[in-house]
């Protein structure tokens, strides 16, 4: 039942195309591809030829920058500060904002619209303001949540801090508060591209609320919930303002190299070793990476048509 | 569709070797430019803005352009900056003031070369004011490299009305501290007599004790030695006293620090704990707080220092902007109508001292045995012990994000005392020195 | 808000005919326990919220015993006047920068994204798979690979403390164009485009007749979500503006915190920056994004577009 109603679905028959578009393209891609030389490519090969260069020489280092970053003594101590966090976040990140789609794709109406606003607030702190936010949130003594912190036994904010595994969850926290709503925006417009016919047949059948969301739904979004799980593995992955701010708000209780890309700012920014920051940002970008591909091609992200 | 990472790897690799095999991309240090007019670019913090509209005041025809900073948090990102100055070649303030001791290090270091050497630049009239001790932060390899704003020299604070309700004598010695603070603990359980929590604390108990976790013993060459007997003795000193529950793990700026504050019998602590956390934050009525001269370790008679800024002049300037400079920084450094009138802490220049200690120490109503403080914080700049200097790694940080965590977690000094070691050889073998252990 | 009314303007709302009544009452109780779990969830979320809002409404001190609770008018006035007095009003300054920096970045994201993404989705081309790949590289690129290299190219033309090439750098949105594909590839039927090329429109009277009507959506989500990551963005500002004068709110903003004695009761600065005024400077700078998330609601709702699909 459910496959016939996806395969009711608009969808472009699959067959090789004769004619090409070359010269529309060039004039509707062409804006895009100049600035994506200018601000994205150009510096990317900068940074790739840089994190092959000495720093102290200026000639060619050959893998040398690479294998001072990975015998930092922070290196895999960074790498498993983010593998925890993401483990713990990630799987709340995914099942919390596809579950709140799916709840306000359910509820159409000025409830619907009220919740998704109310879900969304919290995005519009993201960065600075969210550290305010968790400023006030994480001191236990003016946090609003002051009843919780006294009920877990806590008094300030260095030994709320101290404890490794309590940075993680505030993290994840933190991660979740500033991220959820955007990326519920995104998923709720993956469900809002399903045809009514689609979810009318469905109940027609018989489908519940529950076995639409599980049965229909979900499939129908599944690129979006690929994209949802490779951009926030990346932005994890890669996180540095949070828990840099974090250390901020708790004068420097937290590792200032707590995560990988913490550690690259450090080489360019303080020990000026700007080759070893680059070719520990081209080991960060090739895991992504590897992951992303996987992910895409698990998942179909770009095979739609 | 699918990827070609092999082929996009082949695309890219070509171009890569093309790169870098020519010289062309060779790092080659942009020419140093140095400008000599336009307006004097000044970089502070913003309580050091009264500073500069002292000055623009006083030389109304030096045309000013002003930028605050934060030097506070990731003050990485501020090396950062000077870092991308020299790559361009340009940007750099004329002068700045640094809030943060240990920027001097990179700001003096080969490879930022921001600071200009002051040595023949600043009458010596004006170098031979600062007490020996008072600018040694700022002698770097024999020159002087910047001029000191304030000491920060610690001293004991101690509740003078506690004292006398209790009647304890003022010890004089870091053992006379421990026995009595061992009695408040058995007399008065739930007062404290210190805060190790934050990162001043190594400064407070372990410089002036002579430890040496980051002594230069040569060009880029480190000593580490936290078993040194100058270590341990502390460590032995502070578990003692931590055992007893008459330490508190609060950091200095915490919250958490507020009601500690207000049960503090003694502490030691730089010239500016009077005025920025008694009657600051901890909220100490008047008529309760004194100070009196530092803790001594019997045969040492040394103390620490927490803080107390740097003003720097760019060495990337000449001409009339280098005079305009050297006129700013001399005032701000100097002059009584910005040290004396403006600066709320203690001035580290020698003949500004008088008038600031009658201004803020005498006059304020505040604090018990005026007359007292003021020996104490002469004194104590004397007696700021020289052989720790600030380096690009920080032992201060280093204890807040080693030591700290543990004593949150309940485990003593001796306990993290291998890891503290082990950090700090690491983090200078990142800085790029070499370590004697 | 009353939750009977609520209750049944939801159950209206989303509950379609059921063909029995057994399916029926399935649907109202799933509907209350739903309607319990959002409004639970949507507690949770504002709570902390709240704190941060009611912050500037009390004074330093009554914060000290945490939780929640309302002050004064007076309180927030004062608290103004104090983020007023740091820096003679630079805040001003900050708000309005940030407002020109992020919503030239915006305006020009979408013109690059709207059009390379109908491109990437509807139209063949040589290189379109590279194009797809390089987009969804730079999108997962880490953001400190490329500050540097990015002030290096930014210090050669000589334009540092300019808004231009922030304008230009927050105009390369490759999530923008990655939302604007996806939108064209689910939401534009090929049939539309088929029918466009019936009639004998070139390709780029397609694009411009029968995709930009129908691209409202991508429009609005290019758009807010170009105007979001700019206005939080703080690393890329930090670098490029070296100045204060220059700064938006994120850069101004940690500024502001760092200044406070709440970090270092040392500094002694002229104004009295605590947890109030800082929690009514962070309310203040989130307002704008509040205001355009507001405005672009009905498009981040189901829109005109799926009709025009439909039809």
């Amino acid at each position: 039942m459910a496959a016939s109603v996806i395969a009711g679905s608009p969808r472009v028959p699959k067959r090789k195309r004769a004619l090409t578009h070359s010269a529309p393209a060039v004039v509707l891609v062409g804006p895009f591809l100049l600035v994506l030389v200018v601000a994205g490519a150009l510096p990317a090969v900068y940074a790739l030829v840089e994190s092959l260069i000495s720093s102290t020489t200026g000639g060619f280092a050959g893998l040398s920058n690479y294998l001072t970053v990975i015998t930092n003594f922070r290196f895999l101590p960074s790498f498993g500060d983010v593998g925890l966090l993401l483990l713990v976040w990630l799987p709340i990140m995914v099942v919390g904002v596809v579950g709140l789609a799916l709840l306000v794709d359910a509820s159409r109406g000025r409830f619907g619209k009220t919740m998704l606003f109310v879900y969304y607030i919290p995005a519009a702190l993201a960065g600075i303001t969210n550290f305010m936010l968790w400023l006030l949130i994480l001191d236990p003594n003016v946090s609003p949540i002051a009843f919780f912190w006294k009920a877990l036994g806590q008094t300030s904010i260095d030994g709320l801090l101290s404890s490794p595994i309590n940075v993680i969850w505030i993290l994840a926290a933190m991660l979740f508060y500033e991220g959820s709503g955007s990326w519920l925006l995104i998923v709720l417009g993956g469900l809002h591209s399903i045809s009514d016919e689609v979810i009318e047949a469905a109940e027609i059948d018989g489908c519940n609320q529950w076995r639409l969301a599980w049965r229909i739904k979900l499939p129908m979004i599944a690129p979006w919930i690929g994209y949802l799980v490779l951009m926030n593995f990346a932005y994890g992955f890669q996180i540095f303002l949070e828990p840099q701010l974090l250390a901020a708000a708790a004068q420097g209780i937290l590792s200032p190299q707590w995560s990988p890309n913490q550690l690259s700012y450090t080489y360019a920014y303080s020990v000026g070793n700007t080759g070893a920051a680059a070719a520990l940002s081209v080991i960060l970008l090739i895991i992504t990476l590897g992951l992303g591909v996987l992910i895409v091609t698990k998942t179909g992200l770009l095979e739609r048509s | 569709m699918k990827f070609k990472l092999a082929a996009l790897l082949a695309m890219i690799l070509p171009l890569i070797l093309v790169l870098t095999g020519g010289t062309s991309l060779a790092k080659t240090k942009p020419a140093v430019t140095t400008q000599s007019s336009g307006p004097l670019v000044l970089w502070v913090d913003a309580p050091r803005v009264s500073a500069v509209k002292a000055f623009e005041k006083a030389y109304p025809n030096i045309k000013v352009k002003m930028n605050i900073i934060n030097d506070n948090i990731g003050n990485d990102a501020l090396e950062g900056k000077f870092q991308l100055f020299n790559e361009a070649g340009s940007g750099w303030p004329d002068a700045i003031f640094t809030v943060t001791n240990s920027d001097i290090s990179w700001m003096t270091s080969t490879k930022i070369h921001y600071a200009a050497n002051l040595t023949n630049l600043v009458p010596k009239k004006i170098l031979n004011g600062y007490a020996p001790a008072a600018n040694a932060a700022c002698h770097i390899d024999g020159k002087v490299m910047c001029l000191r704003n304030d000491d920060a020299a610690d001293v004991l604070w101690y509740n003078a009305k506690l004292f006398k309700e209790w009647g304890y004598k003022v010890p004089k010695t870091w053992p006379q501290y421990e026995a009595l603070g061992l009695k408040i603990a058995k007399q008065h359980p739930g007062y404290y007599v210190g805060l190790i929590g934050d990162d001043y604390t190594f400064d407070r108990y372990f410089w002036g004790s002579g430890c040496p976790a980051n002594s230069l013993v040569g060009p880029n060459t480190v000593k580490i030695d936290l078993q040194s007997p100058n270590c341990t003795r502390m460590v032995n000193l502070l578990d003692t006293l931590l055992k007893a529950k008459v330490l508190s793990t609060a950091g200095l700026f915490s919250t958490a620090s507020n009601a500690v504050g207000k049960k503090l019998v003694m502490t030691p602590g730089a010239t500016w704990y009077g005025e920025f956390e008694f009657n600051g934050p901890w909220k100490v009525p008047a008529g309760e707080i004194s100070a009196s001269s530092p803790l001594v370790w019997p045969g040492f008679p040394y103390t620490g220092d927490e803080g107390g800024g740097m003003w720097v002049m760019s060495s990337h300037i000449s001409g009339t902007l280098r005079q305009d400079a050297l006129k700013f920084i001399e005032f701000v450094a100097t002059n009584p109508k910005n040290q004396v009138n403006l600066v709320p802490t203690f001035p580290a220049y020698g003949p500004d001292e008088q008038g600031w200690l009658q201004k803020n120490v005498v006059d304020s109503h505040y604090f018990v045995d005026p007359q007292q403080i003021v020996k104490a914080f002469k004194q104590a700049v004397k007696m700021v012990w020289t052989g720790h200097p600030y380096t690009e790694f920080d032992p201060d940080g280093i204890w807040d994000t080693t030591v700290v965590p543990a004593l949150e977690q309940g485990k003593n000094l001796k306990q993290v005392w291998p890891t503290y070691q082990r950090e700090l050889v690491d983090y200078a073998q990142l800085y790029g020195y070499s370590v004697k252990q | 808000m009353n939750s009977e009314t609520t209750l049944e303007t939801v159950t209206a709302s989303t509950v379609k005919p059921m063909p029995t009544t057994k399916g029926m009452r399935h649907a109202t109780a799933g509907t209350v326990v739903r309607v319990a779990v959002m409004v639970l969830i949507g507690i949770m979320l504002m709570y902390p919220l709240a704190g941060l809002l009611l912050a500037p409404t009390r004074t330093e001190s009554s914060m000290m015993h945490g939780g929640l609770a309302i002050g004064t008018w007076a309180n927030v006035q004062y608290a103004w006047r104090q983020i007023m007095g740091f820096d003679s009003g630079i805040f001003v300054v900050w708000m309005k920068n940030t407002v020109v920096m992020v919503v030239g970045g915006a305006i020009l994201a979408i013109i690059l994204s709207v059009p390379s993404g109908y491109a990437m989705a509807r139209l063949q081309f040589r290189g379109r798979s590279w194009l797809i790949f390089a987009t969804l590289l730079f999108m997962v690129m880490p953001n400190t690979v490329l500050v540097i290299p990015l002030f290096l190219e930014v210090a050669t033309v000589h334009m540092l403390d300019s808004f231009w090439p922030i304008i230009v750098i927050y105009g390369f949105y490759p999530f923008g164009v990655y939302l604007a594909f996806i939108h064209f590839k689910t939401a534009l039927p090929m049939e539309l485009v088929e029918a466009g090329r019936m009639d004998g429109l070139s390709e780029i009277g397609i694009f411009f007749r029968v995709a930009v009507p129908l691209a409202r959506q991508a429009v609005a989500l290019v758009g807010f979500f170009g105007f979001v990551a700019g206005w939080t963005n703080f690393f890329l500002p930090y670098v490029l503006l070296p100045q204060t004068q220059s700064s938006p709110v994120a850069v101004g903003l940690l500024q502001m915190i760092s200044s406070s004695q709440l970090v270092n009761p040392e500094l002694g600065l002229n104004v009295q920056l605590y947890m109030p005024e800082l929690a009514l400077a962070a309310i203040v700078a989130m307002i704008p994004v509040m205001v355009i998330f507001i405005a672009a609601q009905r498009y981040l709702q189901r829109g005109a577009m799926m009709g025009a699909v439909k039809g």
